[in-house]
């Protein structure tokens, strides 16, 4: 068997002649330079943004203010819908307490939730894996 | 002048003086490329690769507990990016079946190097060695150019020992393979130089 045999010293002396021949290939001229600049640019610390800008904000808070504005001046008894509105609810509260389910349809469920909350907490996980 | 060594250079480099890392980056600078490109076999990619490879280094440093040599180190990260592009590209790389030559064959193709010039000698090799699949290539070079160790191999490549021995021996018969075609003036066959 091939593998089995001991390669002749000669042999290996000639290959690695051959291989040192070869030599090695060089990267362009600039690229230590290269390198240092990508290493200067992770160095530099990232400025940090907030998620919602000032401008947001700002239209957050016209948009709480105007719709407090709105209910303390418009209650809601007397917007128009307001009754069907109710009428609705009260509907789906019925439905609801009316709903039954059984006991597997209930652990689909949590184990579902349960699912779903550990999503984040796995891709958090794997992207740490992956840097 | 006495010259740092890499411990000196990475000691340095943790103190906050980042030239020192471009001193390393100098000296490994070649190899790293030469392995990543005889990986992956595109030069702008290799570059690319090799590049990140020193910015994880640098950026890992602090984690290089000294017990192999910063080298063999720097070339596992090196490694497994060229492996990680690979994967990525999912492009196979063509590399010819090895044909079974015979050992007076092999005899043939070191007599018909002989009467190649330097010149082109170096640039036949290097071609041939572009052709190997990318495992064999970066194993062949780290044993033969780099005079690494099997152990430290498999220490870079994560690969087993004898595993490494088996690859070696077949990049050294699909070398010889892909150089036989080339040497115009030696009868490869019989083994004799015309």
């Amino acid at each position: 068997m091939y593998i089995m045999e001991k390669p002749y010293k000669k042999d290996e002396q000639t290959f690695r002649e051959l291989m040192q021949m070869g030599g090695t290939e060089k990267p362009s001229k600039n690229f230590a330079s290269k390198v240092m600049l990508a290493i200067q640019a992770e160095k530099e610390p990232v400025k940090a943004t907030p998620l919602v800008s000032l401008k947001g904000w700002i239209v957050l808070v016209f948009i709480f203010v105007a719709s407090s504005a709105l209910l303390y001046y418009f209650p809601i008894e007397n917007a128009l819908f307001s009754k069907n509105m109710t009428q609705s609810f009260s509907n789906f509260n019925e439905m609801m307490s009316s709903l039954k389910m059984s006991k597997g349809m209930w652990y689909a469920c949590i184990f579902l939730s349960l699912f779903l909350v550990q999503l984040p907490f796995l891709k958090r996980f794997l992207d740490k894996q992956r840097s | 002048m006495k010259q740092d060594t890499d411990q000196d250079l990475i000691d340095k480099t943790l103190q906050g003086h980042s030239h020192a890392f471009g001193v390393l980056v100098e000296r490994y600078q070649n190899f790293v490329f030469t392995i990543i490109l005889r990986m992956v076999k595109q030069r702008e990619a290799a570059e690319e690769i090799a590049q990140d490879s020193f910015v994880k280094a640098y950026e890992k440093l602090a984690t290089f507990e000294g017990r192999s040599k910063f080298s063999s180190w720097l070339y596992s990260i090196a490694y497994r990016k060229a492996l990680d592009y690979i994967k990525q590209q999912r492009r196979k790389v063509a590399h010819t079946d090895i044909e079974q030559l015979s050992d007076v064959a092999m005899d043939g193709v070191e007599n018909g190097l002989q009467q190649l010039i330097v010149k082109e000698k170096k640039e036949l090799i290097q071609q041939c060695i572009m052709q190997l699949s990318e495992t064999n290539a970066a194993l062949l070079t780290f044993y033969y150019f780099e005079d690494l160790s099997v152990r430290e191999i498999s220490e870079i490549t994560e690969l087993s020992e004898d595993n490494i021995k088996i690859r070696m021996f077949r990049g050294r018969k699909e070398l010889y393979s892909l150089l036989a075609p080339h040497i115009k003036n030696t009868d490869v066959h019989h083994g004799k130089a015309i």
